[in-house]
């Protein structure tokens, strides 16, 4: 990649998912609402973590975005284009993206020049303007060297990469095409924990270089927090809390993020059972899940619920320090000793 | 994590050089003997019908009367049939028509199935339903009956009716080829590419099609086989060419007319159908094995199950479980690989050995080994694990089995492959239980639900009624663990429990194990990729790489100065060490896989601290005192510059 594509913030186009619901069909009549009411904003050059356990509806926004989504209402737009109902031939090539999944990612019967070479023939294909055999290739080679592989790369086979060095190919490729918003769908979770920072550091370092902006999803507090500037939590397809993301992390306001942070383990076992002790006190219930009707999501697991909570499902409202937090008693909490980084 | 078992290409796990799935089938198929020789077969006869008149001895019409009725001899090879014509020439020129016959329903039913089940599986939609319909409605006629009213109609135009076959009998390959491009267009690098701009038919031809080519070959190979018994039947009811043209049908026929007094007649045409038919058949079935072959490289290997040499080092005092010199050997289809290289721990009980690494590191493999649950190609070459006093690798099997499950139990990273979804959970947990205990069926009942309480289910009563489709994962774990209880287990190993869980559902899990080990006093070996985990729930540490323990040592001291380089870069990886936004302290390159480990440290070629002598021999383990080893030359003076 050379100078001329590197992309300012000035000329990128940011997503907006207003009010977004999904709804996948349960056999006949039936639906299951996966994604109930999002709004999110990812500014060009910016990260936006989505944050949410199994089930939260979290790769289904990602899904909506890229149109492999049933939308029922609400509205995606990237910069002045809306982006539901297009066909499949109209999407804009500026969204690429990265899955979780770093073995059905390639196909195991293509070399890896092969796979990335595809997008600029498309390309060609469409536009009528031809790079010809060997300007691809140079293409190719280096996004190779870009994500940290060899040029030799090119005529090998998935198979003989590890995991890690698979998602490298997968973030090749999702950057042949100069895209402007990586979405990335768990891209990192099915890593290990070395190889999972080599990749973080690899989009860090991506998005430095060519302004791309990310919409990163996953189930781990601690990576979103460290890769992304805003967080978006999920719980049950619904916004739990959104905002500046080192705030959230540090004082989490909706209970529900709360005990995300407090039951992720940190790497110190004295700290750790202090950790344990405070959260066995604040969230003494692990009820059943109870249906979503008017109540809050959350309500069956949380300490501060009350009969409020279960008659009027609470709204997003915005917090002092601008974050807003979709629950009934949720205050912002003097700092205090939830930081879970070492001190800064 | 799918640690450890590197054979079979697990996450993460080093690659193999060269992998099945993307040789051509063509090429696979020719390397097989069984492929070889239907190939070869085939191809001969295809080209010796195919130049009968070049090849043939005789003319197929011309009547010999007097040498009628023959045996083989040197002027007819095969021998003559009533009318004295020979059989090797008449087999030759019938192939024609038959292979031509098979050859015209093979097109057909290639045009018929192969778009359609394409377009079904990979546009789905309203072409889907439609196809569906119309192919469900195909597959209800009697093919047969049409066949034979055609050939009236067609005047023994047996090329109309082998068509007429191929098109029809598609309907199930078309259903085939529908779900091989179903699995096809869900995979990711389908979205890619969709996302990627490429047009339909760009990735029907380049993604989907090559995808579906094994199940296309191995349909199409069945359905030859069958037009080739259809052909042969239609031609023998003389529904075919008339006489004198020959055909393989009429052979049959000619010979079993006179099969009284020239048995050997029947023979040579016979002999011939049945062995092409069985070609076709197992032509599809070499296929179909080479293609589902790419995903188990080493299924069918087995490695020599022997009894282990014994290892020397003396058991820890008073430890339950202590491993000593463990190595494990895994066949795989380029030799034999060392796994596992001299693993040595122990377990005290009542306290919990956290055993972390990355995979490839041999954790698993090290678990599965202690509890003799190595797959089939896997077996330990070498070393103890000592149980409460009995080596359990010198136990006979029988012996091994009845100790697994009671005292020593196992819980795994995916509790719904734990439970049997066709039973319910109380019916799974009553069966262990009485298996156990050796209880009636109210006895059991209630230990069941005993159980469930104790691992905090609410209401026990319900979750007894449910499958395990019907619970959530958290629940699913708990009730693995309930399993892993019945027994009353001293040792409770637990591989990666808490991998598949959210991490609300995971703290909620380390509590629930943190308490039963606290009432039952069981020791536990937690297999962890997660440094979390092991703050929070172990008490002891064996932190593995490349197959080998690099450092043993007390939760507290291992986090506050670990000993080992590799421990020291893995915990930094942690986003939890560095500053948000910033590049985390990554460890550059990978774990090597086996096979590929190098003589001296195995850690050296990504060790900041490396220096000649980690690389000239085998990296003995340091004992530091305090309960503490390390396996590097500079355990010592790391120890010294972080207490410093």
């Amino acid at each position: 990649m050379t100078a001329q594509h590197v992309k300012g913030p000035g000329d990128a186009a940011a997503l907006h998912v207003q009010d977004l619901v999904v709804d996948y069909p349960l056999g006949r009549r039936r639906t299951r609402r996966a994604v109930d009411g999002v709004s999110l904003t990812v500014p060009a050059g910016s990260t936006l973590g989505v944050v949410g356990e199994s089930g939260s509806g979290k790769s289904t926004i990602a899904k909506a975005v890229l149109g492999m989504a049933p939308v029922t209402s609400g509205s995606i737009t990237y910069g002045d284009r809306g982006l539901l109902g297009l066909p499949s031939g109209r999407r804009p090539q500026e969204i690429q993206v990265v899955f979780q999944d770093p073995y059905s990612s390639l196909n195991p019967t293509k070399t890896i020049g092969y796979t990335l070479e595809e997008p600029l023939r498309a390309q060609e294909h469409r536009t009528g303007v031809a790079l010809g055999r060997a300007g691809r290739q140079a293409r190719v080679h280096e996004m190779l060297e870009r994500v940290g592989l060899p040029a030799s790369t090119a005529g090998r086979y998935p198979s003989q990469f590890s995991g890690g060095q698979r998602q490298r190919i997968s973030i090749a490729r999702a950057l042949m095409l100069d895209p402007e918003l990586v979405i990335c769908d768990e891209a990192v979770s099915a890593l290990d924990l070395s190889i999972q920072a080599q990749i973080l550091n690899l989009l860090l370092e991506l998005q430095h270089d060519l302004g791309v902006s990310l919409l990163f999803i996953s189930h781990d507090l601690g990576v979103v927090d460290h890769i992304a500037q805003q967080v978006l939590v999920l719980y049950r397809g619904r916004v739990m809390e959104t905002g500046d993301s080192a705030a959230i992390h540090a004082r989490p306001a909706h209970p529900y993020t709360r005990a995300l942070v407090m039951s992720a383990p940190v790497q110190d076992p004295g700290r750790q059972r202090e950790r344990r002790e405070r959260r066995r006190a604040e969230t003494p219930v692990a009820g059943m899940r109870a249906p979503l009707g008017d109540s809050c999501p959350f309500a069956h697991r949380c300490a501060l619920a009350t009969e409020l909570c279960s008659r009027e499902r609470p709204q997003l409202r915005t917090l002092a320090d601008g974050r807003a937090v979709a629950c009934h008693h949720a205050e912002l909490e003097p700092a205090e000793t939830l930081l879970t980084k070492e001190t800064r | 994590m799918t640690a450890g078992v590197d054979t079979t290409q697990t996450h993460d796990g080093p690659a193999a050089p060269a992998d099945p799935a993307r040789q051509s089938i063509v090429r696979s198929l020719l390397r097989t003997p069984r492929g070889l020789l239907t190939v070869g077969f085939l191809v001969v006869l295809f080209v010796a019908s195919l130049l009968a008149p070049v090849v043939a001895p005789h003319d197929p019409l011309h009547q010999e009367l007097k040498h009628a009725l023959e045996g083989p001899s040197g002027q007819y090879w095969l021998g003559t049939d009533g009318l004295g014509r020979d059989v090797l020439s008449r087999l030759l020129y019938g192939g024609r028509s038959s292979l031509l016959g098979v050859l015209e329903g093979v097109v057909a039913h290639v045009i018929v199935a192969v778009p359609l089940g394409i377009a079904a599986g990979y546009l789905g939609g309203w072409t889907d339903r439609i196809i569906t319909r119309v192919v469900d409605i195909v597959m209800s006629v009697p093919t047969i009956v049409i066949l034979l009213a055609l050939l009236t109609m067609f005047d023994r135009n047996i090329s109309a009716a082998m068509i007429t076959l191929g098109a029809l009998s598609a309907a199930g390959t078309t259903r085939m080829i529908r779900a091989a491009a179903l699995s096809v267009r869900g995979e990711l690098f389908v979205s890619a590419a969709e996302l990627l701009g490429l047009s339909r038919p760009q990735i029907l031809f380049r993604h989907i099609l090559p995808r579906c080519r094994g199940v296309i070959i191995v349909q199409v190979s069945l359905f030859a086989a069958v037009a080739l018994g259809i052909q042969t039947g239609l031609t023998y009811l003389s529904l075919g060419p008339p006489p004198p043209a020959p055909t393989w049908g009429g052979m049959v026929a000619d010979a079993a007319s006179s099969v009284s007094n020239d048995p050997w007649l029947l023979v040579p045409a016979g002999g011939l159908i049945g062995i092409t038919v069985l070609c076709f058949g197992i032509l599809g079935d070499t296929v179909r094995d080479i293609t589902a072959q790419s995903s188990t490289a080493s299924a069918g290997l087995r490695a020599p199950r022997r009894r282990p040499e014994p290892a020397t080092g003396a058991p820890e005092e008073g430890a339950l479980l202590s491993v000593r010199e463990l190595s494990v050997t895994f066949r795989t289809p380029s030799g034999d690989r060392d796994v596992l290289t001299s693993v040595s721990f122990d377990v005290q009980p009542g306290e919990t050995l956290g055993l972390v690494g990355e995979s490839g590191s041999g954790k698993t493999v090290t678990a599965r080994a202690v509890l003799g649950l190595l797959e089939n190609n896997g077996a330990v070459a070498h070393g103890s694990a000592r149980f409460d006093g009995v080596d359990l690798l010198a136990l006979p099997r029988k012996r091994w089995a009845a100790l697994r499950g009671k005292r020593i139990a196992l819980i795994s990273q995916e509790p719904m492959v734990a439970l049997d979804p066709s039973f319910t959970v109380g019916a799974q947990l009553r069966e262990v239980v009485r298996a156990h205990d050796h209880s009636g069926r109210a006895e059991a009942h209630e230990r069941v639900l005993e159980l469930l309480r104790l691992v905090e289910l609410p209401d026990p009563e319900e979750i007894v009624k449910q499958y395990p489709f019907q619970i959530s994962g958290g629940m699913a774990q708990r009730v693995a663990i309930a399993l892993a209880l019945a027994g009353r287990p001293d040792l409770l190993v637990a591989d990666e429990p808490t991998t598949a869980l959210d991490v609300t559902v995971q703290a909620e899990i380390l509590d629930l194990l943190r308490r039963l080990q606290q009432e039952t006093g069981m020791a536990i070996v937690l297999v962890t990729h997660d440094w979390g985990v092991v703050a929070d729930s172990c008490s002891r540490v064996a932190v593995m790489y490349a197959g080998q323990v690099v450092e043993r040592a007390d939760v507290e001291d291992v986090f506050r100065h670990p000993s080992h380089p590799y421990t020291r870069a893995l915990m930094a990886t942690s986003p939890e060490h560095a500053e948000r936004g910033r590049p985390i302290a990554a460890i550059a390159g990978q774990v090597p896989a086996p096979g590929t480990w190098p003589t001296g440290c195995r850690f050296a070629a990504r060790c900041p601290l490396m220096t000649e002598a980690c690389r000239r021999e085998p990296v003995a383990m340091v004992d530091l005192g305090e309960g503490r080893d390390s396996r590097c030359l500079m355990a010592t003076s790391i120890l010294e510059g972080t207490s410093a």
